[in-house]
C-alpha cells in the first residue's frame, strides 16, 4: 500500500461537461463552539450561511478550514490562524455555563461522494493538548473499507481498519517515526501500511490491498488542491504607492496589489485575463469599467500604483484615471476578494467571510450572480452573508436561468439561536428560486420589519 | 401548507391598519409565522402585484420561504385547459388553475362563484378544497382558527 502511488482522482469532466472536483457535500459537527448535540449540514457547490450575529457561522467556516487541514495537509489544525481566532480548547469545545463542565472533545467531519459516486467521508475527534485541540481519533469511511487512527499519546497509535458492517482487522499498535514535524501527523494510510507490510500471507495482502486501494483512491484524490482560500471580513486598507512585496496568500489580500503587479509585468496573457474579468464585474457592479498598473518601471519589482476609471456616455467617454485610493472604499475592499476568486491558478474551495462589506447593493447582487456562475465552474464557495441583495440575486438568476447552477446545488444554511446553542438548518431553493424547508424563525425579523414600514397590522 | 389570496380580499390581508380585517391579519400572521404559505403566479399574480403593500410583502416573503411563485406558463396552459372544459361557475378559472397546479387546498376569497367552485371536486378533489371568507365575519372566528390549523391543505 504506498498511498503515494496512488492515483488521484484526476480532473475529469462530469455529465454536464464541468470540471470534477471533490467537493465537501456534508459537515457534521458536535460539541464545537455554539453547537451542542451532533447535526450535520448540507454542502453545495454554492452554500450561504446566514443568521444573525454570534451564531456560529465563522466558527463555521473555520471548522471546515480545520478539516481541511487534519485531513489532507496531514496537519494539526490551528485554530487560530488567521482570519479565524477561535482561542484555545476550552473557548472552542462546547459549554453550557453555570455548573455544567465543558465537554471534554469535540467532533467534526465531511463527507463527499468521489468520482464514481462512491461516499466517502472523513471525521475527527478532538480532545485538549497543550490547551489546543488536537486530533485524537481519524476516521475515513469508503464504500468498501474504513480505517480510524487513535492517538494514544507517547508516539503510539492504535490502528484499526474493516469493512463497513462487515470483518474488522486485529488491532495494530503502530509506533511514530523518531523525528517528525510536531505540527504534522502521521498520515492515516501511513499508519495502515505499516500493517499491511506485516501481512505475510498472499491472499490475505492481496484482499486487504483490493479493499483499501479504492479508499486510499479517494482520499489522495483531494491532494491536488489547493488548501481553501479563507477569506477575511474585512481587507487591508489602499495605499497611494505600493512597494512590492512577496505576493503571499493573506486573508485580509495584503497581497493582492503586489500580485496583480507581478502578473502585470511576467504574464501579458494572463494579466489581460484576470483585467477582462475583474473590468467584467466592474462593469456590472458599477464599481469600474477598467483596472490598470501605473508602474514606475518596465521590470517586476519596482513601485507601482493600481488605477481604476470610471465610463460615461455609454464606454464612449473615459473619465481620468483614479488612483485605487482615491476611489470608494469599497472598491479596496472587494478587489482582493475578487483577485482570489478569479485568478485562474488557486484554490477551489472559498470560505468567505461578508464579501458584501463597503458594497452597494447593485455591487452585493452582483457579487451573487459572481458566485453563481464560479460555483458553476466547478469552484466550491462557502460564503458567510448578511446580505438581502446578494441572496436574491441568487434566487433569481435560478429561477431566470442566468446561470448554469442548478437549484440543487445551492444550500442555505440558516443558524437558529436556541437556548445556549445554535441549530443549524438546510434550506433548498427550486427551480423558480422559491425558498424550500424554512423555518418559521427564519427572516422573520425581516417580514416583521416589511409588515411596519408599509403599515400593515395594528 | 400552502394557501391562494384572491384578488377581492388582499386589502384584508396586506392593507394597511384602516384597511386589514382581524381575520385577514390572523391570515397574514399564520403566513409569516406559522407553516402557512402563500401561492401566486400567472394572471392572480399580476392582479395582486397592482397593490403595492402586496408586492412589498411578497419580495420578503419570496426570500423568507413564505411565498412560492408557480411558473406563468403552467398556470396559463392549466387555465386554458380549465375554460375549455366549460365546468366554471365564476370567471376566476385562473385561481382555480393555480390551486390546481401548486396543490394548494385553501382559498381565502369572498366570491360566491368562486366558492363553490373551489368545493367542486370536479375541479378540485384529493384533498377537497376549503374556503377561508369573510363574508359572515370579519373577526376571527372557530372556524378561521379550525382551518388554519387543518394539516390537508396542500396536495402534495
Amino acid at each position: 500500500m504506498q498511498p503515494n502511488g496512488a492515483v488521484g482522482k484526476a480532473a475529469i469532466a462530469n455529465s454536464r461537461g464541468r470540471r470534477y472536483n471533490p467537493a465537501m457535500e456534508r459537515i457534521t459537527l458536535e460539541n464545537y463552539r455554539c453547537f451542542r448535540e451532533e447535526q450535520s449540514a448540507r454542502l453545495a457547490p454554492l452554500t450561504l450561511l446566514v443568521g444573525e450575529n454570534s451564531t456560529g457561522k465563522t466558527s463555521f467556516l473555520a471548522l471546515i478550514r480545520a478539516l481541511w487541514d487534519t485531513a489532507f495537509a496531514e496537519l494539526v489544525p490551528d485554530f487560530q490562524e488567521p482570519p479565524y481566532n477561535l482561542g484555545s480548547f476550552r473557548d472552542i469545545v462546547h459549554s453550557r455555563g453555570g455548573r455544567s463542565k465543558p465537554a471534554k472533545t469535540f467532533a467534526a467531519g465531511f463527507a463527499d461522494t468521489d468520482a464514481d459516486k462512491d461516499a466517502y467521508s472523513f471525521h475527527a475527534t478532538f480532545a485538549e493538548r497543550a490547551a489546543n485541540p488536537f486530533p485524537s481519533i481519524r476516521r475515513i469511511d469508503g464504500a468498501e473499507a474504513w480505517v480510524e487512527a487513535k492517538d494514544l499519546g507517547s508516539d503510539q497509535y492504535q490502528v484499526k481498519f474493516g469493512e463497513p458492517g462487515g470483518k474488522e482487522y486485529p488491532l495494530a499498535e503502530v509506533e511514530l517515526p523518531a523525528a517528525r514535524d510536531k505540527a504534522a501527523l502521521t498520515p492515516l494510510f501511513w499508519l495502515m501500511s505499516k500493517y499491511s507490510d506485516g501481512i505475510d500471507h498472499e491472499r490475505d495482502a492481496g484482499q486487504f490491498n483490493a479493499l483499501f486501494s479504492k479508499l486510499v483512491s479517494s482520499h489522495y484524490g483531494w491532494f491536488r488542491l489547493e488548501r481553501p482560500f479563507a477569506g477575511a471580513p474585512v481587507r487591508s486598507r489602499p495605499r497611494r504607492t505600493y512597494d512590492p512585496s512577496r505576493p503571499l496568500s493573506d486573508p485580509e489580500g495584503e497581497n493582492t496589489p503586489t500580485y496583480l503587479a507581478s502578473l502585470y509585468h511576467r504574464d501579458s496573457d494572463e494579466w489581460q485575463i484576470l483585467k477582462g474579468q475583474l473590468e467584467k464585474f466592474g462593469k456590472n457592479s458599477g464599481l469600474f469599467d477598467e483596472i490598470g498598473i501605473n508602474a514606475f518601471g518596465k521590470v517586476e519589482g519596482t513601485p507601482f500604483q493600481l488605477q481604476l476609471r470610471k465610463f460615461a456616455d455609454k464606454g464612449r467617454r473615459k473619465g481620468p484615471p483614479r488612483n485605487l485610493i482615491d476611489v470608494g472604499y469599497g472598491v479596496s475592499q472587494a478587489l482582493p476578494l475578487l483577485t482570489a476568486l478569479l485568478r485562474a491558478e488557486g484554490p477551489e474551495l472559498f470560505l468567505l467571510q461578508q464579501p458584501e462589506v463597503h458594497l452597494h447593493p447593485r455591487a452585493q447582487a452582483a457579487l451573487g450572480s459572481l458566485f453563481c456562475d464560479l460555483a458553476a465552474q466547478g469552484r466550491q464557495l462557502i460564503v458567510e452573508t448578511h446580505s438581502d441583495y446578494l441572496m436574491d440575486r441568487v434566487r433569481i438568476d435560478i429561477r431566470d436561468r442566468e446561470t448554469d447552477l442548478k437549484p440543487e446545488e445551492v444550500s442555505i444554511l440558516y443558524f437558529e439561536p436556541g437556548d445556549l446553542a445554535v441549530q443549524i438548518h438546510s434550506i433548498r431553493l427550486d427551480e423558480m428560486g422559491n425558498v424550500l424547508d424554512a423555518p418559521p424563525s427564519y427572516r422573520q425579523f425581516f417580514t416583521k420589519e416589511i409588515r411596519r414600514s408599509i403599515g400593515i397590522g395594528r | 401548507m400552502c394557501a391562494i389570496v384572491d384578488n377581492n380580499v388582499r386589502h384584508q390581508v396586506f392593507g394597511g391598519k384602516d384597511v386589514q380585517t382581524p381575520a385577514g391579519e390572523f391570515f397574514l400572521n399564520w403566513l409569516d409565522n406559522r407553516k402557512g404559505k402563500l401561492v401566486v403566479g400567472g394572471k392572480l399574480l399580476a392582479e395582486l402585484s397592482e397593490y403595492g403593500n402586496f408586492s412589498n410583502w411578497l419580495q420578503q416573503a419570496l426570500q423568507a420561504g413564505s411565498a412560492v411563485n408557480i411558473p406563468d406558463a403552467t398556470v396559463n396552459a392549466e387555465t386554458a385547459a380549465l375554460e375549455s372544459r366549460r365546468i366554471c361557475k365564476s370567471d376566476d378559472a385562473h385561481v382555480l388553475a393555480l390551486a390546481r397546479v401548486s396543490g394548494a387546498r385553501l382559498l381565502f376569497t369572498n366570491d360566491q362563484a368562486l366558492q363553490d367552485d373551489f368545493g367542486n371536486r370536479a375541479i378540485i378533489q384529493e384533498p377537497r378544497g376549503r374556503v377561508y371568507t369573510t363574508r359572515r365575519h370579519q373577526e376571527v372566528s372557530r372556524t378561521h382558527r379550525n382551518l388554519l390549523n387543518r394539516a390537508d391543505l396542500c396536495a402534495v
